[in-house]
Parts: structure tokens; sequence; C-alpha cells
């Protein structure tokens, strides 16, 4: 694969966070999209999901919208390469497994990715970095009519776009915003600032997606139902809890230094004092111990390091990432101890003012 | 393993709870310890029902089938029918099973029995939008095709060989261009 793509496969976190970047810290909108006269994926053979993938790829090719996507045929990158493309979230878990005709064709300057014969014909997706879903979404419906234009989807009066799993039928839409809140889980307020989630058609999941846990105090916010609701009314219904938690996080972190700001900020230094000077760091150590400092940028503590700074050192220390980084450098003889060199130089660098905590 | 929770039946799935004061943590429960656990396990507990239910209105619906039939085998399975998808031969217990249609026609195919799954899912059956929508010609093929099929099937039933013969020709037309069309040989 080009080298030079995944060089700007993590640019969507280049752009500004907003006022809530300290909580919100990524937005992504997806599409589900199938063709009208061919079979599901799921259940198709191969020289189906063959025909499939040629008349979308003509289909791009004539559409001038996508003239700068780039073609990647899952089955031709290596599983590393893969998971890098995951852990920056241009392929879902589900195209990391690769397969037969299955392809992304990728824009990493818009962030943008349309995923060929996953669950479904397209997968069409967005990411943007902070509570930047509304600009995801609008990006995203822009690709979405130029697609249309180009392969006709498969579409019912009463039941919409018509998805493989009809747990995704009739907008065939999901919006999911990643929320770090800290100060709720040390409050201990999570499970009643997450609770009746499910009452407006959300679920949450952790940074990893389903199943995983909830590493770093992670929590990713999604819609389910996807039928008898409009885009902008699944927009609503989760910009309305979303906005909710962040109203809490900020107060709980308000009182948490408020009230017990001596065991916070131990907690704190001292997570900074292990990624200053640890020789090996797992990932999901990692994950715990830069969720405390990304609390201690609120306070100013760290310097250089901003919340968006610390969302890259986020993503720069999953497996795949650090792999590449290992892979370059050549130095290091586990994985752990490349996350720990990497960190130490991160973080170290970037504390410009940390006397300012003892004032 | 055993479930951890009765620690009588065997644990089935792994599920992670939140709970305040602690770190997530997982737990493997039997069937219906998880169904209390998580919603989205009862969720999959009630669409194993769903298919019980189904089987029960087959079993029903064939003994009816037989006793009106005169126990002829062949239309026994006609009658049976309509729990497969005559687009793309998907019967409907495969997709119980994986929780997967077959083709878009599925929708329509299924749809008394898919509506239940809808509306535990969506606590909906319709969509609601205002989205302009334009078929692809594959689509208006798709259709056509659907329509002659099923204008064949009654052409047959009342003796009609001559529109019988005339739909047969214009299914292997649109069958031809819908080939054409998927392949990019047009
Ligand atoms: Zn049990
Ligand atoms: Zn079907």
């Amino acid at each position: 694969m080009d080298a030079k793509l995944f060089d700007r496969t993590d640019s969507w976190l280049k752009g500004g966070a907003g006022d809530t970047g300290h909580i919100a810290v990524s937005s992504r909108a997806r599409l589900a999209r199938n063709l009208g006269g061919f079979p599901f994926a799921p259940h198709a053979k191969p020289p189906a999901l063959e025909n499939v993938e040629k008349y979308i790829a003509e289909g791009i090719g004539r559409c001038e919208r996508l003239g700068a996507f780039e073609r990647l045929e899952l089955a031709k990158l290596s599983g590393d390469e893969r998971a890098y493309l995951r852990e920056s979230r241009l392929i879902s878990r589900e195209m990391e497994q690769g397969g037969e005709h299955r392809v992304a064709w990728v824009s990493p300057e818009e962030s943008t990715s349309i995923l060929v014969n996953e669950e479904d014909h397209l997968r069409l997706q967005v990411v943007r970095t902070g509570l930047g879903i509304r600009d995801a979404l609008e990006a995203l419906k822009e690709i979405d009519a130029a697609l249309a234009d180009v392969v006709g989807y498969a579409w019912s009066e009463r039941y919409g776009y018509l998805t493989a799993c009809p747990t995704n039928v009739g907008t065939g839409f999901r919006a999911s915003v990643m929320l770090h809140l800290p100060g709720l889980r040390q409050l201990k307020e999570i499970e009643s600032g997450l609770q009746g989630i499910g009452h407006h058609g959300l679920t949450v999941r952790g940074f990893y997606g389903e199943n995983s846990e909830f590493t770093g105090d992670f929590y990713q916010i999604s819609n389910e139902i996807t039928l008898g609701r409009t885009v902008d009314e699944i927009m609503d219904t989760l910009m309305l809890v979303v906005n909710r938690l962040v109203e809490k996080e900020s107060e709980a972190r308000l009182e948490l230094f408020r009230h017990h700001e001596s065991s916070v900020a131990d907690a704190i230094w001292r997570s900074y004092g292990t990624l200053s000077f640890a020789r090996r760091i797992g990932s999901s150590e990692a994950m715990r111990l830069l969720s405390m400092i990304r609390l201690g940028i609120d306070k100013g503590w760290f310097g250089d390091l901003s919340h968006a700074a610390l969302n890259r050192l986020v993503l720069e220390v999953q497996p795949a990432h650090l792999e590449r980084r290992r892979g370059r450098e050549g130095k290091f003889d586990s994985r752990d101890e490349a996350r720990a060199a990497f960190l130490r130089e991160r973080v170290q660098a970037a504390n410009g003012h940390h006397k300012d905590a003892a004032s | 393993m055993r479930c951890e929770q009765c620690g009588k039946a065997d644990a089935v799935v792994r599920i992670t709870r939140i709970e305040s004061g602690a770190a997530p943590y997982q737990l493997c429960l039997c069937q219906s310890c998880a169904a209390k656990a998580s919603p989205h396990q009862k969720k999959l507990l009630e669409k194993q029902s769903t298919y019980d239910v189904l089987l029960q209105k087959l079993m029903k619906h064939q003994a009816v089938g037989e006793f009106e039939a005169g126990g002829s085998v062949a239309e026994v399975a006609e009658e049976e029918s309509p729990l497969t998808c005559p687009s793309c031969g998907l019967n409907f217990g495969d997709y119980q099973r994986t929780l997967m249609l077959g083709c878009p026609d599925c929708y329509e195919s299924f749809s008394d029995v898919l509506e239940k799954d809808l509306t535990r899912f969506h606590r909906a059956t319709r969509h609601t939008g205002s989205e302009e929508h334009k078929p692809s010609e594959l689509a208006n093929l798709q259709d056509r095709l659907r329509d002659a099929r099923s204008e064949l099937k009654s052409a047959l039933e009342i003796e009609d060989y001559e529109r019988a013969a005339f739909l047969r020709d214009e299914i292997s037309n649109i069958e031809s261009r819908m080939e054409e069309l998927r392949t990019g040989e047009a």
C-alpha cells in the first residue's frame, strides 16, 4: 500500500475541537446503502460480490465529486495495514477481516470512506474531531447524493433504504459521538448519567466499539433506531443526550476539583510520572494514564499538550500505529517498550509549566 | 463453564457490566441470566421466540394445506412458499439464524413476520423521511421482473398459455439485460 496514504489517514484529528473539545473527542456519521437488483452481501456468492464491486467502481469512476478517492482492495493489504486503517477509523472492524471483493474507497483529507461489500453493499462514513457530528452529516449527505446519481439504491416507500440487516433499515443512518467522561466515572455517576439512554433509542459502547470495555473513560454514544424517524430527528435526539452528558461531565469535573482536588491531582501526577519514566506500557494501561492526563489538561498543567494533541496520542499508542513506528525505527524488542519510549518522549516534551500545579 | 450468576446452566455469553464505584467487569452468563442483565441479550432471546412462533405457524399452515389440497406433496410445498423469498430463494429460517436478509425484495416477501422484528428494533414499522429517490435502471428492471414472474404464475393458473409464453420471453429479456448491467458488458 502507498506509504504516503498512511501519513494522511489521521488528518481528521487536525480540525479544531470547539469549546466542548475537552469532553467530546470525535464524531462519526455513517449511512448504510445497497444496490437495487443485487443480492445483499452476507448471503451473496463471490461472483455476485464481484459484480457489485465492479458496478460501484464503474459508477465512482463516472463521478467527478469522488474523483480523488483512492481504491484499496482489502484482500491485497496486510493484516497490519488493515488494522492501521481501522484504528484511523477509515474502515470498520468488519472490513478489517479482509475478504474477497471487499474494497475501501478512501479520501483521508476529508476523513471519508466508502466501504464496498461490508454487511451492506455500501457503507459511507465521515469522521470529524470533537462534536463535529453535524458537519460530518453534511459531508456525508453530499457523498450520498453523488453516489445515488451513479449507482441507484435499493429503496421502498414503506421501509426506506433497504439494508441487509433490518436493524439498519429506514434511514440507514448511524451517528456516534465519542465522549471522555472521567469526572462522572470518578464521582461514580456514570451509571446514572447513562441511564435511560436506551429509552431514547440510543446506545453506549466503549472506545473499541461493540462489546468493548470503557477503556480510558471513553464512551461512544450512538443511535440504534434507524426506522420511523428522520435523520434530523435522530440527530436532535442524539445531540440532546450528548449535550446533557457534556454538561453533567463539566459539572462533575468542577465538583471533582473543588472537593477532591488533592486526590485527583495526585492521581493525575502519578499518571504523568508513569508516562514520563516507565519502560514498558501496555495499550490499556496507556489509555488509562492518558485519560488522567487529559483531565489535567483542563487545568493547564501540561503546557503545550492540548486536548487535540492528546487525542492524537491516544490514537498513536494503538497497536498497529505503534507497530508501524516500531518498524520504521527498528530499535525496540517489544511493542510495550516502543509504546513507553514514544510516550516518554511526547509527554516530557510537552510539559512546559508543571510548576503551576504546585502553586 | 458454568453461569457465574446462577451457577446452574452453562454459560453462553460474556457481557460487560458498568457499575459506579468499580471498573467495568465481565461476567459469563447463561441465556436466561443474560436476558435479565442485558437488554441486548434479551432482544436476541426474543428473536429466538419469534422463530418458535413462526415454526408453529408453519406447522399449522402445513396441516391446513394438506387438508385442503388432499395431501398432495407438491401443493403443500406451494403453500409453504411465502416463507421463501421468490427473488433470491432465501428461507426465512436463514434470516432468523443470521439476522441477514437475502435481497431487497425479502422485505416484501417476509413483510408480515419481519414487521414484528422491526417493531422490536425500532418501535416502528414504517419509514418517515422526505428523501427524493430515483431508482437505477437495474432497480426498475428488478421490479418489472418481480411483476412479470407473478403475472406468469397467474397466467399458468388460468391456463392462458399465450400470455404465459409472452411473459416467459419478457422475463428472459429482462434477465439478460440485468446480467449485462451487472457485469458491465452492456
Ligand atoms: Zn445463569
Ligand atoms: Zn430475497
